[in-house]
This record gives structure tokens, sequence and C-alpha cells, in this order.
């Protein structure tokens, strides 16, 4: 129940929420989304290269 | 004005002096095709990055975040990650097996895969020429009106000058030419791109204001959606299901297979330095994609502010030319000495895959059709056929782009969708999965194509098309989805009937 309380409010939050006068879901796919996808790239290329043999 | 005229000439005659240089280091067919597999790390990462950016992405993209804002951002993820997933999923394999069994392009591998299949071979270098051809007139078409727009002159005038420059560089030094020029024009592209987008943001009063001003437009298309991520259940274009069929599917995977770039992974070096690639790719092109979006972004608050007026649609009466925006947000913003490279910069994203889909189309022709499929063997005969079909594909598609006829447009159209359905599960499967048989591989192509094909007719707008919108749940869906998922059951439908697998060294 706490933790049902919790993501409401989260979300109530993300909703209230204005960062360079953009809604906070439009914030995170342009600013923080491309971060993530960057890092996740980096982190499959430095395994991949742990397991590679050239 | 003349300042301008002199840049745009000085940077003609570097790209011909590349080409000239390259030209020296030219000696097999091998060197011409794919530079020996010996492109450094920087080198391939600004091709793969070139080939991929093009005056779709300076002009057309820029057009898109003017007319729908943020609504279509993930555009911005989705072409960056094509380069990554072309590189993690095909190309750290194929080159491997380029270095180690002499394989120069795609249709090499898809033939040794299957017994040496010239019938495979055939039909995916046939369908190559025919996407990368329509590709070429889309370019060319584009730097037609980059000369209109930026410098004043003729339509056919710009075609003709940069045919000249890029057949002469292109014939002269092969895949070496195209990606030294390349490697010039990515990073005049990227500077380029991303300096003016700072300067233009920066005039109107910073992102903050930009946004704010979106926030007031009561009127024109999407206008309620410019600052959102997507727009209702069931609107064209914004739909979350449209987004995720278009730019979850069709974009990255379509691009991550085009004939233009995935051949370029058989000519990198072997290194271990491979491994850096995806997320290098990945963020060289999201500073390209996401400049060009928010030059369109912010061509929107400045219009609405009263700051620039954009032209009237050249083809569709009443409408207004929204892939306009860049240049007339450039020459009403920023100062003269810095808007007179940017006919540069343009000309640098539409000359960087032009080069690359025209030496496509001529190993197509001379490597793949004339060496490997009838069996021509002397060295002179398919170097003169390369340079021959390089020129005759870049005079065939310079008139149509002088003169394009209404299936152009509609060819240009299908293009991605026709990459996605008729490579994506062919080679994937090819790559991956050692029970798939060569006919399924060359079913699943040609089902990919031809359904592609149907289904353009039927999505298509009229007189071409039958102009109607394909929906699943209410909710408006891209078109190419239902033929890469034809393509995907004609593949593994034969496989499983054939149960006989081809080269399982080659998986």
């Amino acid at each position: 129940m706490s933790c049902f309380i919790s993501k409401t409010n989260l979300t109530i939050l993300a909703e209230k929420t204005v960062i360079l006068n953009l809604p906070f879901e439009t914030f995170f796919i342009v600013f923080i989304l491309p971060l993530i996808i960057a890092a996740l790239l980096l982190t499959i290329s430095l395994k991949k290269r742990k397991e590679g043999k050239i | 004005m003349i300042v301008a005229y002199i840049i745009l000439a000085l940077y003609l005659i570097a790209m011909t002096i590349i080409g000239f240089i390259a030209s020296k280091r030219i000696k097999t067919i091998s060197d011409f095709i794919s530079a020996r597999g010996n492109l450094g790390f920087w080198i391939f990462s600004l091709l793969m990055v070139g080939s991929l950016v093009s005056g779709m992405t300076a002009l057309g993209v820029a057009g898109l975040g003017y007319l729908t804002g943020y609504s279509t951002w993930w555009e911005q993820i989705a072409v960056p990650l094509s380069l990554a997933i072309s590189v993690l999923i095909f190309g750290l394999k194929l080159n491997k097996l380029a270095s180690e069994d002499n394989i120069l392009t795609v249709q090499d591998y898809l033939a040794r895969r299957f017994n040496d299949s010239n019938v495979l071979r055939f039909a995916s270098a046939i369908l190559s020429a025919f996407v990368c051809a329509v590709y070429l007139v889309g370019q060319y078409i584009a730097i037609g009106i980059i000369f209109k727009i930026t410098l004043g002159l003729d339509y056919r005038f710009g075609i003709i000058l940069s045919l000249i420059i890029t057949l002469a560089y292109v014939v002269m030094g092969g895949l070496l030419a195209v990606s030294w020029t390349s490697f010039v024009q990515g990073i005049i592209v990227l500077i380029g791109l991303a300096v003016s987008t700072i300067l233009m943001v920066q005039e109107i009063g910073g992102l903050s204001v930009v946004h704010a001003t979106l926030e007031q437009i009561g009127e024109g298309s999407f206008t309620p959606y410019l600052t959102k991520p997507w727009g209702p259940w069931d609107t064209y274009l914004i739909s979350p299901l449209f987004l995720i069929t278009l730019f979850g599917l069709t974009v990255p995977l379509g691009l991550a297979v085009a004939p233009h770039i995935i051949n370029n992974v058989m000519a990198l070096k072997r290194s271990r330095r491979i491994y850096w690639l995806p997320p290098v790719l990945f963020v060289l092109s999201f500073i390209l994609l996401s400049s060009a979006k928010i030059i369109g972004i912010t061509g929107r608050a400045a219009e609405y502010l009263g700051l620039i007026e954009l032209p009237k649609h050249p083809v569709i009466p009443g409408s207004k030319f929204t892939d306009a925006v860049f240049p007339v947000l450039a020459g009403n913003l920023l100062p003269p000495y810095i808007s007179m490279f940017l006919v540069i910069i343009v000309l640098a994203a539409v000359m960087s895959t032009t080069d690359r889909l025209l030496l496509t189309f001529g190993v197509n022709v001379s490597y793949d059709i004339l060496h490997n499929v009838l069996h021509v063997s002397s060295e002179r005969v398919i170097n003169i056929i390369s340079k021959i079909s390089i020129v005759s594909v870049g005079l065939v598609t310079a008139y149509l782009a002088m003169y394009p006829p209404q299936l152009m447009a509609w060819l240009i159209w299908l293009a991605l969708g026709i990459m996605f359905s008729t490579w994506f599960p062919a080679l994937t499967a090819s790559l991956y999965w050692s029970k798939v048989s060569e006919k399924a591989v060359l079913s699943s192509m040609l089902c990919g194509f031809s359904s592609t094909l149907i289904l353009g007719y039927i999505c298509g707008k009229p007189p071409l098309g039958l102009g109607v919108t394909l929906t699943l749940l209410n909710a408006p869906i891209y078109f190419p989805v239902i033929g890469f998922l034809a393509s995907t059951l004609c593949l593994i439908i034969v496989s499983l009937f054939e149960r006989k697998g081809g080269h399982e060294v080659l998986v």
C-alpha cells in the first residue's frame, strides 16, 4: 500500500514538474533517455570487448 | 554573396582533390570496393555517420521538427540507434567474416553462406541497386532545393554541379575517396549544425523561451502537442502506436541494413577499438539529428514571434514549405558571415550520402553481378564497367530529379520500408540461425519487397495509391511492419519445410 502511495505521489510530482518549460516526460525523452541509451550501448560494448577475440 | 560562392568553389575543389589523392592508392578491385578493409576507427565512424546523414537530415528533420515539435523526438533516438544496431547485430560478425573469407559485400556473404548461391547474390544485388537508385533521386532533389533556397540559383544547376563533383571523386577513388570526403563532410556537418543550433536558439532567448512560445501557439497542425512526447491515440504521425511502428521498428531496423550503410562494415580495419563503435556512432549521430530537430522547433517559435516567414510549398498549393525552415531561420537569425556557410553544411550532408549510394550501385552492377554472377574475371573490365555504371546511374537519377515523375516520390517514400522488410529478417536469420535455408532467405526477401510495394500502393496518397490508413486497435500504424511480418513468417515457414542449412561456419 505504501509503495502504491509513493508511486502515485511520484506520478503527481512528474506531472507537475516542468524543466526548461517542458513537461517532465518530454524532458526525460529529450535529455535523459539518450544518455541512458548511450550508457547501455557502452556497457554492451565493454561486455562484448571482454568476451571478444580479435 | 560573392564570398558564399568562393566558399562553395573552395569546398568543391577540395572534394575533387581528395578524390584525386585517393585514386593514387587504388590498385585492385578490392581497393576500390572496400578500401582493402583498412579504414581506421574515426574515418569509418564518420563514413557511417556521413552515409546516414543526408539532405533529408538537414532539411527534412528540421521540417518535421517545425511541424510536429517534440512529439516526433523518437526519431532523434531511432536514427542514431540504427548505426549502433548495424554494428552490434551485423557489423561485428560481418567484419570478422570479411577479414577471414575475403567477403567484400553483403551479397558476397549471402552467396557464400548458402553454397555460393548466385540466385541469392543476383536477387540481393538487383534489389540493392534499385533501392540505391531510388534514394539517389531523393538526394539530388534535396541538392536542387538547397541551391535554390540558399543561393537563389537554378534548381537544375545545383544538381548538375554536385553530380559532376561527386562522380569525379567516386569514379577516381572508390570507397577510399568516399570515406576521406565523408570524414571532412562529417566534421563540417557536425560542427556546422551544432554551432548554428546554439546560435539560433540563443538569438530567440534560449530553450526556455522557445518552449514557452510553443505552448502559446494556438493555430496550425499538431499545435496542442508541440511540447509533448506523443499525441492522441488516433492521430496520424504522432499516435503512440504509429511512433512505435515507425521509429521503434522501421527506422532503426531498416536503416541498420540499408545497402549504403551496412556494406561499410566490410571496410573497417579489425582491431579491439571496434567495440567502441556503437556508443560513438550513437552519440555522433544523435548530436546531428537533435540539432536539426531543435532548429525546426526553434523555427516554429520564431515564426509565431514574427521573426521569420516560411515560403509557399513549390508543389502542394496552399501549404507552407516546412523543409525550408533551416535556411530561412539561418538567413534571418544568423550573422551573414555565418549563414553563408549554410550551403556548405547542407551540401556536405547531401554529398556524403550521394557518393556512397553511387558507389554501392556501381559495386552491385560490376562486382556482384558482372564478376560473381556472370563470371567476368578481368579486373580491368570490372573496373571500367563499375565506373560506367556509376556515371550512368548518376546521370539517369539526376535527370529524374530534374523532372521528377509522380512515381518517383512514391518510390522514395517506400525505400526505407523496402529495406526494412527485404533485408532485416533475411540477414539476421542468415547470421544467427543455422537452420535457415537458401530458398527461405530468397523467398523472404522477395516476399518483403513485393508485400511492401503492394502495401505502399494501398497506403500511398492518391492518385498513385489508394490512400488507406492501416489501423490497429483504432490507432494508425506505419505500413512496412506488415511487410516485415510477412517476410519473417515466410522465412520461418520455408526454413522449417526445407530443413537444409548452408555453411554453418558462416553463422
